[in-house]
């Protein structure tokens, strides 16, 4: 086990090595650099801001030093918020970010697993249909179709919550944003976790469980519920890809302070060091989560566990 | 009009009776009636076996009575358990009876446990549910059953996950789990198909034991007519979901009405009586015995690498699959090759045919070397060889009709044919292994599985070969079917002067139709002999104990044979001396890992009559069961 | 002469005439006929196609000038001056413009499904087919990039290089090979692994002959499964970049554009928003609905 998990993280850092060093270049072979502004600088002014940001520097030595720079949590200075670094821009927004992300996926998990176990347990019947219909809902209308539409109803004609903003986030202004987000994933993991229920159910060894005599309760609970929810851990690397690119769009929407909404501006205005923050910041944590996922997938399969 | 009917003996305490039961099944294709209308009963210290082929509905009947019909299937009529009515109930109120009063065990033993549960968890908890045991009573009652049920070490057992256990461990968690609460009746379904037949036979020793012992009802349904033959009091025999005939067992194996069952008995092999299936099912006299070999295979050794540890780039143990197996094959020939589940011989197929690489040794075919050979040349000779597989659907493209199935190695061998050559060709085949030919376009899902072998080895005939490789080409086939098509390859082996590789766990089968048979031990040749030779008078002492585990449709015989039983635990395949299972006296202590450098000693096999070579082993007189 | 056995075998060849059998495909598309929602999805599809193709040709307004006849903005919808949806913000008609949205929508759903179908299959029949510690390293190379938030490299494509209409088909193209890659190389594992395929290597066929002949027709079914999921995955990321302001951009039109403008007027004009997500919701629908009807006709055990 150990040494699978040395393993994995073996393959993790390389993994997070190229993402930065793809970002890092793509960033830098942008026609046009982030200076180029309304008015045109004077050389000499531009060459100092150039020296400041070692942009004068050759690409191979400025890669170095960001590089180096990263290891130690350092993302350099903000291209366009002059007087910030990127990691102290992320320090502000990543909270929210964190806090939106998790309720969300959290929120998530749990309608869904239930809606999906309660949908494979009613097979074909109306409560069934109705879910999955639900669920097609969840998948075909984007979160920035349901997010309007839910605060024109709930926040402007009825004035039940906040339209926008984060309030220190306050329960009032998250119901919106986690529900929106929510959703989609909702649809997805009752999908997922309503067929591969209905696949153990089938099983040999859930009949064999109910030819035991155990009530219906305990066989769904106890040797149905296990395996029905395996593939949902396997999903969570996804489904948090999934939630942070999600998030770009709600906190815009609500007018959050997150790094999904720095990323935005960022990339609309070239703001290259915090738009490369935010990606390995991401990419880590996808990577990280995903880690976990197969760790905690072999912790809860036994036949996994003896192949490793 | 069954015994029962006849004589109703007031001794006979019924435990379970059903009536006029029927089970529906509503279908995208409309309802299909799996049991139509049928009646029986069981009483205690009695065991009713219930025989029929596959699609008979002998399963889905006691699925009924069980409550575990799948969520299409319905059932209908009478079904009482000691006087009260137990079909259709709802699933609360029939745990009164499953699991305790009435239970029930599986075919496949591994996925009929739990993966993601410790076996003692397992146990326990019908003990906790039926019975209201503490946790500790409940964990001594299960270890003391396990123990009955003659698990060793049974209380690492209890902390173990179902599949660290074998397939034969894992029946016997089965039967203990379904003892644990005294029941009145115990049905098991297929109990013993996914087994060896050396394991076989110790669960039924266990299932006989049972019944006498505690005086358990028991149902047996099982398509294996020798299973029934030593266990069973009375049996019915099913057919289309109907019961064609009732009776004792010595009833039905001795003055059988129906022709159904006169069918099955007479299609059943016979490891002791061979020529009982006709002189259609009989080697014949083909063989070539003064020419050169066609095929002579010299240490073939197969090796694959598993991988056993190690932290970043992995340590690997050769799993030896076929460990040095020399033999020789003549025109015309028949060989049978015999062994249990991993005893190599699939691989050992493979390795003759060039399907997989060999690691050592050689096969030699018609005096040239293959080693010697490009692949494209080893391509070009495959005209000469073919092999029919196991599962016949699985063994033909499910988009490719039948005919172009069949026309495949013409079209690679023959390119010269017209398209109406290869048609008239492949009609001609299609006649020959007792297709109709206006059937050339269809698809093989709508066949059955011995139409869908006919066509297996029509491809296989097509060019017609010099051999082919039979890898276990009847075992999924019900004994009808089976007689049929060993009928078919006979026939076309004194066409043609065909020689056969016939590999078969099945040691009935391979008497039926072999000229010579070679038994395999984890990859070893342990004795090869004229087929009557080695039936009649087997020396190695895992041949004698294969040969008795067989069970024999006799119920006479039967129940008068004495079983043989192998010394202790099988070896892991992993052990580089596994080999030396029966010749413990050569095995040296090794460090785990073993060195790389480690060669084991390798048993030579001797002569000891002319054509009958036996592997050395330690003397040994296998314990009697 | 005619010996019995020949005529025998002459009569049972020439008696009857040969049955045609039920392909796979046969059984599959029976299946699929039936199958209501399905078949619906597929007429209503159908008919938003013909409608994106040639609605605009007739209409009398164009999708990137103000209306001729109202001139007005924020025009509700009225049939009067042929507005069904109503006029935006600049007073360009909403029903062209609707159409318009989806002629790109669907052309990048068409478009980049087709580059992730490339690219997913040979990567995927590839690592399936060689197996072993090719296949090892491939698939672990794809196990690292799902983990990639893939979308903010595509943000960052469409920054660094300006907001191009191909590129964006190409990069979400790029995005959504991954998953089929990995149908095509489960399914091609298994396939290999069947025994028909270790049939054909024993009559003699080659390695090519083999993957052309048994293992593609095989993989098929599964991937047009996948390909009519992906449509609307891909429909939803472009719509998504273009409602951030990153993907289309004016005078072109995207369902997504539409949505971002209708959600700045939502309570002023409610059609600007209703009509093309009504319209984008419809056609996901469609694809899914077609998507999983065909899996359940392919694969009728899994319903």
């Amino acid at each position: 086990m150990f040494g699978y998990i040395l393993r994995r993280l073996l393959i993790a850092i390389p993994t997070l090595f190229v993402i930065i060093t793809v970002a890092f270049f793509m960033m830098r072979a942008a026609p046009g650099g982030p200076f180029d502004g309304e008015r045109k600088l004077p050389p000499e002014v531009e060459a100092n801001i150039k020296a400041a940001y070692d942009l004068d520097k050759p690409l191979i030595v400025q890669y170095g030093k960001y590089l180096g720079g990263v290891i130690q949590g350092d993302f350099g200075p903000s291209f366009k918020q002059k007087d910030f670094t990127v990691t102290e821009l992320i320090g502000q927004g990543f909270p929210v970010s964190l806090r939106l992300g998790l309720s969300s996926l959290l929120f998530a998990l749990a309608v869904g697993i239930t809606l999906g176990s309660f949908a494979a347990l009613n097979q074909n019947r109306p409560a069934d249909y109705t879910v999955m219909s639900v669920a097609m809902v969840g998948i075909t209308i984007p979160a920035f179709v349901t997010a309007p539409i839910l605060t024109l109803f709930l926040g402007v004609y009825w004035g039940l919550l906040p339209v926008a903003g984060w309030n220190d986030g306050a329960l009032r202004n998250m119901i919106l944003p986690v529900f929106t987000l929510a959703l989609p994933q909702i649809a997805v993991i009752s999908r997922l976790v309503r067929g591969s229920m209905i696949e153990v159910l089938r099983s040999n060894y859930v009949r064999t469980a109910r030819a035991k005599g155990l009530p219906e309760f305990r066989v769904v609970s106890q040797h149905a519920f296990k395996a029905g929810l395996l593939p949902l851990v396997s999903y969570l690397a996804p489904a948090t890809a999934a939630v942070t690119t999600g998030s770009v769009v709600i906190e815009r929407i609500f007018d959050l302070p997150g790094i999904g909404d720095y990323f935005v501006s960022g990339a609309l205005n070239r703001d290259y060091t915090l738009v490369m923050g935010v990606v390995i910041l991401y990419s880590a944590l996808i990577i990280v989560l995903n880690l976990v996922a197969d760790v905690a997938y072999s912790f809860l399969d036994p036949r996994v566990r003896a192949g490793q | 009009m069954s015994v029962a009917e006849a004589m109703p003996a007031p001794t006979r305490e019924l435990v379970l009776t059903a009536q006029d039961l029927s089970v529906t099944f509503d279908t995208p294709d409309g309802a299909v009636h799996a049991v139509k209308g049928v009646s029986l009963d069981v009483a205690a210290g009695e065991c009713l076996g219930i025989v029929g082929e596959s699609g008979s509905g002998k399963s889905q009947l006691f699925l009924s009575i069980m409550g575990l019909l799948a969520s299409n299937g319905a059932a209908a009529g009478k079904a009482q358990f000691k006087g009260a009515d137990i079909l259709n109930l709802s699933p609360q109120a029939l745990n009164a009876y499953r699991g305790q009063k009435m239970t029930m065990i599986f075919q496949d033993p591994l996925t009929s446990l739990t993966p993601h549960m410790k076996i003692g968890r397992q146990l326990i908890e019908v003990l906790t549910i039926h019975q209201e045991l503490t946790r500790g009573e409940a964990e001594r009652r299960a270890l003391e059953m396990l123990e009955k049920v003659r698990i060793p070490l049974a209380a690492r057992r209890m902390n173990q996950y179902p599949h660290e256990l074998s397939g034969g461990m894992r029946q016997r968690v089965m039967i203990a789990m379904s003892l644990l609460c005294d029941p009145d009746l115990l049905i098991a379904d297929e109990p013993t198909t996914a087994l060896d037949v050396t394991v076989q036979a110790q669960i039924l020793d266990l299932l006989r034991e049972l019944k006498d012992d505690l005086g358990t009802a028991i149902v047996l349904i099982t398509h294996d007519m020798g299973v029934v033959a030593g266990i069973c009091d009375r049996i019915n025999v099913m057919q289309h979901g109907t019961f064609v005939e009732t009776g004792t067992t010595d009833e039905i194996f001795y003055r059988p009405q129906h022709d159904y069952t006169k069918m099955l008995l007479a299609a059943m092999p016979r490891i002791d009586e061979p020529a009982k299936a006709g002189p259609d099912i009989a080697p014949p006299d083909t063989v070539d015995t003064d020419g050169p070999p066609l095929l002579t295979a010299q240490d073939v050794k197969v090796h694959f690498p598993i991988r056993t540890g190690g932290l970043l780039f992995g340590q690997y143990t050769p799993l030896r699959a076929v460990d040095g197996v020399s033999f020789s094959l003549q025109r015309g020939e028949t060989l049978g090759i015999v062994g249990e589940s991993g005893c190599g011989k699939s691989t050992l197929a493979r390795a003759v045919l060039q399907l997989v690489t060999l690691s050592g040794g050689s096969v030699v075919w018609a005096g040239a070397d293959l080693a010697a050979k490009s692949k494209p040349q080893i391509r070009d000779l495959r005209e000469e060889f073919q092999i029919v597989f196991q599962y016949p659907l699985a063994s033909l493209d499910p988009r490719m009709t039948i005919g172009e199935s069949i026309a495949q190695p013409l079209r690679r061998f023959k390119p010269e044919l017209e398209p109406e050559a290869i048609k008239a060709e492949v009609r001609g085949m299609m006649v020959k292994v007792g297709l109709e030919p206006r059937w050339i376009n269809r698809y093989p899902h709508e066949f059955s599985g011995g139409q869908n072998q006919r066509v297996g080895i029509a491809r296989a005939m097509i060019l017609k070969p010099k051999m082919i490789v039979c890898d276990e080409a009847v075992s999924a086939l019900d004994v009808s079917i089976q007689a049929q098509i060993l009928k078919l390859l006979l026939d076309l082996q004194k066409e043609f002067g065909l020689s056969m590789l016939f590999i078969s766990h099945d040691l009935s089968v391979v008497r039926q139709i072999s000229h010579r048979v070679m038994v395999l031990f984890l990859g070893r040749i342990v004795e090869l002999a004229d087929r009557d030779q080695i039936y009649d008078d087997p020396r190695h002492p895992y041949t004698q104990t294969l040969i008795s585990a067989v069970p024999i449709p006799d119920p006479v015989k039967e129940r008068a044979k004495v079983r043989l039983k192998l010394p202790g635990e099988l070896p892991s395949p992993l052990d580089p001396q596994a080999g030396l299972y029966f010749m413990p006296s050569k095995r040296v202590d090794l460090p785990d890992p073993p060195p790389a450098s480690f060669e084991p000693y390798q048993p030579r096999l001797e002569e000891v009559t002319p054509g009958h070579f036996v592997a050395e082993h330690d003397p040994y007189t296998p314990p009697q069961t | 002469m005619i010996f019995p056995w020949n005529r025998r075998t002459a009569t049972l060849m020439e008696e009857a005439a040969d049955v045609e059998g039920r392909s796979l495909w046969d059984d599959a598309m029976r299946r699929l006929r039936a199958n209501k929602l399905a078949m619906g999805s597929l007429y209503t599809l159908g008919a938003i196609i013909i409608l994106a193709l040639f609605a605009p040709l007739i209409s009398p307004h164009a999708f990137d000038k103000v209306s001729f006849i109202c001139g007005q903005i924020l025009a509700p919808p009225t049939m009067a001056g042929f507005h069904p949806f109503g006029t935006d913000g600049a007073g360009r008609d909403l029903f062209v413009r609707t159409l318009y949205g989806a002629r790109i929508s669907l052309a990048v759903g068409l478009i980049a499904t087709s580059v992730a179908l490339t690219i997913g299959i040979l990567y995927g029949a590839i690592a399936g087919y060689i197996g072993g510690v090719v296949d090892n390293v491939m698939m672990r190379i794809v196990d690292v990039l799902y983990a990639v938030p893939f979308m903010f490299f595509v943000i960052i494509l469409m920054v660094v290089f300006g907001r191009n209409f191909v590129l964006l088909f190409l990069a979400i193209g790029a995005v959504e090979w991954l998953t089929m890659a990995r149908i095509v190389r489960g399914q091609t594992l298994s396939i290999r692994k069947k025994e028909f395929i270790e049939a054909a290597e024993a009559a003699g066929l080659g390695r090519l002959q083999i993957i052309a002949r048994h293992v593609i027709p095989n993989v098929i079914g599964p991937v047009i499964v996948y390909v009519t999921l992906t449509i609307p995955a891909v429909i939803l990321a472009e719509s998504f970049l273009s409602f951030l302001g990153l993907g289309i951009q004016e005078p072109l039109t995207s369902w997504g554009v539409l949505i971002a403008e209708g959600k700045d007027e939502l309570e002023t004009a409610p059609w600007m928003l209703i009509f093309p997500a009504i319209f984008m919701a419809v056609t996901l629908f469609c694809f899914n609905f077609i998507g999983d009807g065909l899996r359940d006709a392919l694969d009728p055990k899994d319903r």
